[in-house]
């Protein structure tokens, strides 16, 4: 659905894009994560025909992006991060204009407008200025903007940006309910937990560079091979990082009063032995298991590092 | 291409401009002030002498609001156009018009008159007063029509400018400066210098939309003598109404905005490149066809004796193409990522230096080349004027190549700063050759008069004391020995550095 082949950006002497090559297939949700300037804003901009590539190509539903423009962007619904509205027309004309220059034909567009405006929540505001909307409506215009067209990708730039923790709540549902109709979505984002089990496959973008790739559970468990972390908790004193430290591999050991977080590294059957010694060792276990990894452990594990 | 009516852009800003309440009130407050302007004119006129219904007093109420309008409509056109793109972009919409299916054609159209729309509907409002008003200041209809076509083309060629300088420019305010100066500082020049007596270029005069106006309403269109002629010009050696020779100066610079806009007004303000190369070469064609249009031979053949003529027109014709192999080169400059990955691609092939993302140079050449072809060109057909041997084409070909050379070293000069990553390169650029010349100037004024040929273009214009060929000479080697290392400086800067270590993999 969405490839990108080689696909580099410069801006002057700073290599923004450095020779991505990512497919994404249809129906995928994919989380572009990154620290502030890792080139994700860059690489949704070029998607959407907004910059030009200094080198490769980029191609929606098989359409060169930047060979015809117009017709690739039919199949796309862009959304930045801040961005304005046009003050002085009403909910429904504003709609009423993205939909024409969609070109979409009139018998459609009148109940797509009612349609999208209902998807979006905002039925009682469909005939008023956009001027008197709160932020958070502003937001659910602009998506509902993006899918007007029903288009076949949405294109994400940090959606949740500036959006107060209702507004971000609201925009997760609207997502989650788009990805459910079978929409194509690159979004990117580096406040991770907004992206948490909503992205079927991630990419991590580190200095311009795809440092990892794929999807989420693949990464998931390509990682769990490695190791994993075990949060456990009990009552009573127990000198359990003592018997932990003295455990295989166990590392990484955190206590913090009845509660404990230690890495473990061995198979599923050492672990099973580890909890059986602390029983045996007389600790009252309350919990033992392991840590389900959300996507910010992933990155943080794939990451460098950076300041988010 | 929609129907212009149905054109999104334009139907947004009828929308948001025009509803009903806005309407209304604009309406009223432009009756309004037609009625008080009708009232005042009345009111003022002495009653003993010129009794209310005489054709003064409708023919001066007509001018007075045709002239307003012309004045609201383009000060709007200006205003409202001028800022269209540059806003949009500060408040990060124009990217979602980017990425709708509009063409830049419709969007252009859209905005063209879209944004402008209050001032159209304003004019609209007050249009049969005028009407009204000119038919019985016995003003023919012709006239009137004439007039408010002329009104619609100039409105559309100022928005279509104001547009272009939107479009490049991230400051409005700034823009509308530089697009003021332009726009009313040229044609005003242009049409003092065709209007002074025996002026080479009468038809310049046509660039003002009043010239060619006034003999419609049978008024001459300047006081004085000499410029009543003016109501017809020379255009290609046959004398054209005046208003025709407007149409066609409005139409064809129009014409150059339109292609400007419709390449690039979808694009990234950094992707931006007015023309193709091939169209900068077509630009330099339509300048010097112009200006060769524009040239009234059998004036100053009547006026000069052939030989001086024939110099003044060479020289005349050489500062012109100076100048156009400056605007060539400015606006071939390649930006440093476009430059590197087309030398990365193709730096072994001659195919680099033709490409669009080549250096300028190549272009400025084939721009001199084609210059002088029309020169040789246009001698051949000034024939019945002037035999051609009067030309010194040899000589305009040395002239040509000398300038072609200072302007490829200072464009060169540009391109590496461009690469060198300045802020603002060709601003800082220029200011540095700036700085360059002055220097060259006052130290060679004062002590060595020869070396101005050697580190100025000036050689080619001067007597024959500061442009002896010997020093001439010195000056394009020493030109081409600076443009010799600014290359290879500039190739150094391709060569793609070795690349920051990848960050590791987990």
């Amino acid at each position: 659905m969405i490839e990108f082949q080689n696909l580099r950006r410069e801006y002057g002497d700073l290599v923004a894009v450095r020779d991505l090559q990512v497919s994404i297939p249809e129906g995928e949700v994919y989380g572009l994560i990154g620290p502030n300037g890792a080139g994700k804003t860059t690489i949704i901009r070029m998607a959407c025909g907004l910059l030009t590539p200094t080198a490769g190509r980029i191609t929606i539903s098989g359409v060169d992006v930047h060979r015809h423009p117009e017709l690739a962007q039919s199949h796309i619904g862009y959304l930045s991060d801040f961005f304005s509205v046009y003050d002085d027309l009403k909910v429904w004309e504003y709609l009423d204009y993205f939909g024409r220059a969609y070109k979409m034909p009139d018998s459609q567009l009148r109940p797509r407008i009612d349609e999208v405006i209902q998807q979006v929540g905002l039925e009682v505001k469909r005939d008023s200025l956009i001027r008197g909307l709160s932020r958070g409506m502003k937001q659910r215009l602009g998506i509902a903007r993006a899918i007007i067209h029903k288009p076949k990708v949405l294109l994400l730039d940090e959606p949740a940006s500036g959006l107060d923790p209702k507004a971000r709540a609201d925009l997760r549902n609207l997502l989650l309910a788009l990805r459910s109709e079978g929409a194509t979505v690159l979004i990117s984002s580096h406040i991770l937990p907004d992206l948490e089990g909503f992205c079927t496959s991630i990419g991590v973008m580190e200095k311009g560079v795809m440092v990892r790739t794929g999807r989420v559970a693949d990464i998931s468990s390509q990682e769990a091979q490695h190791f994993c972390v075990v949060r456990l908790s009990w009552v009573g004193e127990a000198p359990v990082e003592q018997i932990l430290s003295s455990a295989n591999a166990v590392s990484d050991i955190a206590i913090r009063g009845y509660e404990g977080l230690f890495r473990f590294t061995g198979s599923d059957d050492e672990l099973a032995a580890l909890l059986q010694h602390l029983i045996s060792q007389g600790v009252r276990i309350l919990s033992f298991g392991e840590v389900k990894q959300t996507i910010e452990d992933l990155y943080l594990k794939l990451s460098l590092n950076e300041v988010m | 291409m929609q129907a212009p009516w149905r054109n999104p852009e334009l139907i947004r800003h009828a929308r948001a401009d025009l509803r009903p309440t806005r309407m209304v009130t604009a309406a009223a407050v432009s009756v309004l002030l037609c009625a008080l302007l009708f009232l005042m004119f009345y009111h003022s006129s002495d009653p003993a002498t010129s009794a209310p219904g005489e054709r003064e007093i409708p023919t001066a109420l007509y001018i007075s609001l045709v002239s307003g309008q012309a004045l609201v409509l383009c000060l709007w056109c200006l205003s409202s156009c001028g800022q269209a793109i540059s806003s949009e972009r500060s408040l990060k919409t124009f990217d979602f018009l980017r990425t709708t299916r509009l063409t830049s054609g419709e969007l252009l159209l859209g905005i063209v008159f879209g944004v402008p729309l209050m001032a159209y509907f304003v004019v609209a409002c007050t249009l049969p007063f005028t009407l009204i008003l000119g038919l019985y200041a016995g003003i023919s209809l012709l006239a009137i029509a004439a007039t408010y076509l002329m009104l619609l083309l100039l409105a559309v060629v100022l928005s279509l400018a104001a547009l272009a300088i939107s479009m490049m420019t991230d400051r409005p305010r700034a823009g509308e400066l530089l697009l003021l100066l332009a726009l009313f500082g040229l044609p005003v020049w242009a049409s003092m210098i065709g209007a002074s007596s025996n002026s080479p270029f009468p038809g310049l005069t046509a660039i003002l939309v009043i010239v060619g106006l006034l003999p419609l309403y049978h008024v001459a269109p300047m006081p004085y003598e000499p410029i009543t002629q003016l109501t017809h010009v020379p255009f290609f050696g046959f004398q054209v109404p005046s208003l025709l020779l407007t149409v066609v100066l409005y139409v064809s610079v129009g014409a150059w905005l339109l292609l400007i806009l419709l390449r690039n007004l979808k694009k990234d303000r950094e992707d931006i490149r007015l023309l193709s190369r091939w169209q900068v070469v077509g630009f330099t064609v339509y300048l010097n066809v112009l200006v060769f249009a524009l040239l009234d031979l059998r004036t100053i053949h009547s006026n000069s004796s052939e030989s001086a003529f024939t110099s003044d027109i060479a020289l005349g014709y050489l500062g012109l193409n100076f100048l156009i192999l400056y605007a060539v080169g400015l606006a071939s400059l390649t930006a440093p990522a476009r430059l590197r990955s087309g030398w990365v691609r193709a730096s072994s092939s001659a195919k680099f230096y033709w490409s669009e993302d080549g250096l300028p140079w190549p272009w400025m050449a084939a721009s001199a080349l084609t210059a002088f072809l029309l020169f040789v060109l246009e001698a051949v057909v000034a024939r019945p004027f002037i035999s051609f041997s009067e030309w010194s084409v040899g000589g305009l070909a040395a002239g040509l190549f000398v300038l072609l050379v200072f302007a490829v070293r200072d464009v060169l000069f540009l391109q590496w700063c461009a690469l060198k990553g300045f802020r603002s390169p060709a601003v800082k650029g220029m200011l540095f050759l700036l700085l360059y010349y002055i220097t060259a100037l006052t130290i060679t004024g004062f002590f060595f008069h020869s070396g101005i040929a050697w580190f100025t273009p000036l050689g080619v214009f001067g007597d024959a004391e500061l442009g002896t060929p010997v020093s001439v000479f010195i000056g394009v080697v020493l030109q081409l020995v600076v443009s010799v290392y600014l290359s290879i400086a500039i190739r150094q800067r391709l060569v793609p550095s070795p690349l920051p270590p990848l960050p590791r993999m987990p």
